[in-house]
């Protein structure tokens, strides 16, 4: 086990697309980017798919609350998009000055996954809303969320409309595993702070498990609290912690029956998904 | 017979110290009650024991009698053996806002109640909540939602396959939702699209039509959908709140079960909860139905034009409002309220300036001294009450209705017509007791027909008391109880002696003693204050005699100042020699509460006339009516007596000599006949005396005010210039029992340097005033010879006389003898002057 948490995220991505719970996950990724002194960078992408719809004849869009449906052309999608992705760069403007983190923002045009994808690779942490502009009120991630959180290389902030996202209530599950590590030494390092918060919700063997980390922690001044797994299924034990802040490795869910949409949807927080090690070293090669 | 003058004993009825049976006032007891007002006691007991509309009281009565303190000393006694009234209470109108309701309840219930609702609200704060994030609650919540999100997922997912199974895709756009070609995963670009078939380019629009058709279908529904999903979340938050709310509010059903009001107002409560508990949910946590709309927290009042109002705010419609709160009391109350405006007497309704608007709820009705005084007595000032606006008339309505109704003068008055709160009326059971001078009174009684249907009990309280030995040991008990009321020394029994001839002076009568309590409380603070200077333990009967001539000299700058101009010859008086058509008349100065009598010099001028006395003071209207009364008698007495078998051929002008402010009052009207006698006998007059008291047609002389001060009056002036032994007043025989002179007066006539006559006809005064016999007719009708009355009707015989001759046709005309007699008629005695 690393000897100090070092959680090496230099660079924060934000996918931005102006709706409410992409603001949701720019106020939770601000956080995270102040805490670690990390650059904040936003990305507004400009779907294709919509472009090339638009300029098709009978393309019309059902609008939500009229009654008739409109004619999509070109020309007002991209005014749509510019006033759009204004406000998105108003947001995340206000979001970095207020966090005192450097920011930055950019316009991409092509699928939204695939801009999202190439993004990532320049960033240490991606953040999204745990359904970016949803089609309905269904349960669960978006597309496109869905498609980064099993795709992107680096670890992923899934956040909601939700107001919670307190840095003060930093949970982590630790199971004992390298994943687990590397998401208990990045959850020390978002709960570091004269008397900070963090609790670790332990799967596993108790007491060992809770010396690994306190042999882990031992110099840190945090304070720590330490919930044991018990009879409760891994949900419930997530969702027990009330945490402000939950840090979770990707492997640490595998076995469990439980995914990252189960999990999500499940904490009233947002949710810190923590890649393996390795794997962000193979996905970096 | 001439008459003698009064004895020292008959001018100052002394208080016999030594006869009274104590030592000191510390001996009596306090006096319970009041003294010599059986009339009023017996006035008010009726007025209290009646209990029938309109029996309302009025104690009529001079300042300073103690009206106030005894009747509300009556009052108390009387309400304590009566039943404590209820309570009133105002709470919201749950359907009607603007009309809040009013509940009667025991005695100390308003107060019970008040803080069981607010112990309700208390609980419901935290049992609401506690409901609303029970697992219960929480899985039948997520199951309307989750019932609501797999009919919308099933719908698109529906459409989404209907699509996809036509390569056609539902995409996001900026303001909703699109259908679109894909190949391969990717929307067809547009000249991919161009180069298909035409045949399958249609069937790709006709396909995305219909698609679009379903889907504007399916968001039209979506609002449906969710109003259905949020109609459900209510009915259900209805119920578990009503499951929260009822078995509290059961409890206080229970507890108030007898009293039908307030279980109708718990039922309303209830369903007013029900109806709105998103109140008492956090402002974070998510309410089941559309989160409130709040402004600003203001935690004060619910406004009328804002139904839900604040989230504090909200709370305080469940509150109760005790307007009059009788826990504690015993017996019925007795308010005397000391300010009675509109709103202090029939309540109001307050406002509170929120967000640049006045406000107002149930909350801020104020009770009035009506609503704290029903069941009991409401003592009110009469004069206070009337100066206040429309507050009689808002009185008179209460009465009226026998209810109290809150409005505002704006409403009452139809004056402004904004919404405003309109409290229902509480039945009214009270006594009100209006407590005024006499004035006051009898104007009411005559210029407001109301009001003696309202006040129909007339309390009358006497200005003065019987003056005998029961009542001056009583009222020695009276001086004792005022001089312990303001923590005073003791008074021995010189001092009360003193203090009730100083009463008796007060009271202008040596039988009578003064009801004017505060002037005796004022004398006993002022002799303490004398007997601490001196030193003494007691107060003597020279501390209050001290007190009465620092009150005296304190008053006394004008009579000095009047005196001495009559002293250095300022304003004209003699006080000796004898002149004719001259006298010394007396007159009563009042300024503030102190009165000195000064004597007047008044002439008349005589002449052959038609029968008329000119009075000129009524000429330059300076006189009075009454004045002018007094002179139009000496007219009539002079016809009667002198000529009745001839014209009244007299022509006399009277004048108060050097008065400039106007007199009034006939007591000088003895004296202006004197006068008028005097220049008709051209009889001087004595100089040395003064004259006062009215007279009648038959020439008899009636008493007057102010005999004690008239007398001293010109006793001062005598003083001043040295008694010279035959100088004196003339008075009316019925005003000797008045007489309480001061002691330097007594002594002088003790010492025969100064004389007072009590006068009961004119002839005898005029026979005092010029040493003449006046002379009774004879047998014959005639006066002897020699005497006034003789020579007055001889004068005005020679009027008749020559006025007959002057207006005799051929005699030569009018104009020259009409100049010849101009100055004291034809009988050619040279006029009237005389003196010479």
């Amino acid at each position: 086990m690393e000897r100090r948490p070092s959680p090496d995220l230099h660079r924060v991505l934000v996918a931005l697309d102006a709706s409410r719970e992409s603001l949701g996950a720019l106020e939770a990724a601000a956080r995270v980017a102040a805490r670690l002194h990390a650059e904040l960078a936003g990305v507004f992408v400009e779907d294709i798919d919509l472009f090339n719809l638009a300029a098709l004849p009978f393309a019309r869009t059902v609008v939500f609350g009229a009654i008739h449906s409109r004619k999509l052309d070109p020309a007002s999608v991209e005014r749509e998009w510019r006033v759009q992705a204004a406000a998105a760069r108003r947001a995340l403007e206000r979001a970095a000055v207020s966090s005192q983190v450097p920011w930055s923002f950019r316009v991409a045009r092509g699928r939204v996954e695939a801009e999202l994808m190439a993004a990532a690779l320049e960033a240490d942490l991606v953040a999204l809303g745990k359904a970016l502009r949803p089609l309905t009120r269904r349960r669960g991630l978006g597309s496109t969320t869905r498609a980064m959180v099993g795709a992107a290389p680096v670890a992923v902030l899934l956040a909601g409309a939700e107001r919670r996202g307190d840095l003060d209530e930093v949970a982590v599950l630790y199971d004992g595993s390298a994943c687990s590590r590397r998401a208990l030494a990045i959850a020390a390092g978002l709960a570091r702070r004269d008397g900070g918060n963090l609790t670790i919700l332990l799967v596993g063997e108790y007491e060992a498990l809770k010396a690994q980390v306190i042999a882990g922690l031992e110099d840190l001044p945090l304070t720590l609290t330490f919930r044991p797994r018990g009879s409760m299924r891994l949900a419930e034990l997530l969702v027990s912690s009330r945490a402000g802040f939950l840090v979770v490795g990707e492997n640490c869910l595998a076995g469990e029956g439980l995914t990252v949409a189960d999990l999500a949807e499940a904490a009233h927080c947002p949710v810190l998904l923590v890649r393996a090690p390795e794997a962000k070293e193979n996905d970096a090669a | 017979m001439a008459l003698t003058p009064l004895s020292a004993d008959a001018l100052h009825r002394c208080c016999d110290a030594d006869a009274l049976p104590f030592e000191t006032t510390a001996d009596l007891p306090d006096l319970e009650g009041i003294v010599g007002q059986d009339r009023a006691i017996a006035a008010v007991r009726f007025g209290v024991g009646i209990r029938r509309p309109g029996y309302n009281m009025y104690v009529l009565g001079p300042a300073g009698t103690g009206k106030h303190t005894t009747i509300r000393k009556f009052l108390e006694a009387q309400a304590k053996a009566e039943p404590v009234p209820d309570d009133w209470c105002y709470v919201n109108n749950f359907a009607t806002a603007h009309k809040p309701v009013a509940i009667r309840l025991p005695a100390g219930s308003g107060l019970a109640l008040k803080r069981d609702m607010d112990s309700l609200v208390d609980d419901l704060k935290s049992a609401i909540p506690a409901i609303f994030e029970s697992d219960d609650y929480t899985s039948r919540r997520q199951a309307i939602d989750e019932s609501f999100k797999e009919q919308q997922e099933g719908v698109f997912e529906t459409l989404q396959e209907k699509a996809k199974a036509k390569n056609i895709a539902l995409i996001r756009t900026p303001v909703g939702l699109a259908l679109a070609p894909v190949r391969d995963g990717a929307v067809v670009k547009p000249e991919v699209f161009e180069k298909l078939p035409e045949d399958e380019r249609k069937r790709v629009e006709a396909d995305i039509e219909e698609l679009q058709q379903e889907l504007e279908q399916i968001v039209r529904k979506m609002p449906q959908w969710d109003k259905e999903r949020r109609d459900k979340i209510r009915e259900l938050s209805r119920d578990v709140t009503k499951y929260a709310v009822e078995h509290l509010i059961d409890t206080l059903r229970g507890r108030y079960s007898v009293y039908r009001p307030v279980v109708d107002y718990l039922d309303a409560v209830q369903n007013d909860v029900v109806e709105n508990v998103e109140v008492f949910l956090s402002a974070t946590q998510e309410t089941p139905a559309q989160q409130p709309t709040l402004p600003v927290p203001v935690p004060v009042s619910v406004p009328v034009s804002v139904p839900g109002g604040t989230r504090q705010a909200a709370f305080r419609r469940y509150q109760v409002n005790v307007v009059v709160d009788n826990s504690g009391v015993e017996g019925a109350p007795v308010v005397l309220e000391d300010n009675p405006g509109y709103g202090n007497l029939v309540g109001r309704v307050e406002h509170i300036q929120e967000m640049g608007a006045l406000v107002t709820d149930f909350g801020l009705i104020k009770a009035g001294a009506l609503h704290r005084a029903n069941g009991g007595y409401l003592i009110l000032d009469a004069a206070k009450l009337l100066a206040q606006p429309y507050a009689y008339e808002g009185l008179k309505r209460a009465l009226r209705g026998a209810e109290i109704r809150i409005e505002s003068l704006g409403q009452a008055l139809s004056l402004i017509s904004t919404v405003s709160l309109e409290p229902e009326a509480i039945p009214l059971n009270t006594k009100v007791v209006l407590i005024g001078d006499r004035r006051i009174y009898y104007l009411l009684c005559q210029l407001d027909a109301e009001f003696t249907e309202l006040f129909k009990v007339q309390v009358d309280f006497d200005d003065v008391l019987q003056r005998d030995d029961e009542s001056v040991t009583l009222y020695a008990r009276l001086i004792a109880t005022l001089a312990r009321g303001q923590n005073l020394r003791d008074l021995d029994r010189g001092g009360v002696a003193r203090v009730i001839e100083r009463s008796a002076r007060l009271a202008e009568d040596s039988e009578r003693l003064t009801a004017r309590l505060r002037l005796v409380t004022d004398l006993l603070q002022e002799a303490d204050y004398w007997a601490g200077k001196a030193g003494r333990d007691l107060i003597t009967a020279e501390d209050v005699q001290a007190a009465i001539d620092a009150q005296i000299h304190r008053s006394d700058r004008i009579r000095e100042r009047s005196q001495e101009m009559i002293e250095r010859g300022t304003v004209l008086i003699d006080t000796e020699g004898a002149v004719v058509g001259q006298i010394n008349g007396l007159s009563v100065l009042m300024l503030g509460n102190y009165s000195f009598g000064r004597p007047s010099r008044i002439t008349t001028r005589v002449r052959m006339g038609a029968g008329e006395v000119v009075d000129i003071e009524r000429k330059v209207e300076l006189g009075g009516p009454i004045h002018s009364k007094g002179v139009l008698i000496l007219s009539s007495f002079l016809g009667s007596r002198y000529a009745q078998e001839r014209p009244l051929s007299l022509g006399a002008s009277l004048v108060f000599e050097q008065s400039y402010g106007g007199v009034d009052g006939d007591s000088a009207s003895s004296a202006e006949l004197y006068a008028l006698l005097s220049a008709l006998a051209e009889i001087p007059i004595r100089q040395n005396f003064a004259v006062t008291g009215s007279v009648n047609q038959r020439g008899q002389v009636q008493a007057i005010g102010g005999v004690n001060e008239k007398i001293e009056g010109f006793f001062d002036l005598c003083r001043a210039r040295g008694l010279s032994g035959d100088q004196g007043v003339l008075i009316p025989a019925s005003n000797v029992v008045h007489l309480m002179l001061r002691q330097d007066v007594v002594d002088a006539v003790k010492d025969g340097t100064f004389h007072i006559y009590p006068v009961e006809t004119v002839d005898q005064g005029i026979e005092i005033l010029t040493g003449i016999p006046a002379g009774e007719r004879d047998a014959a009708g005639a006066f002897p010879a020699g005497s006034v009355n003789r020579m007055v009707e001889d004068r005005l015989i020679g009027f008749a006389e020559a006025r007959r001759k002057f207006g005799r046709p051929g005699k030569g005309g009018k104009g020259g003898e009409g100049d010849a007699n101009d100055n004291g008629g034809g009988n050619g005695n040279g006029g009237d002057g005389g003196e010479g």
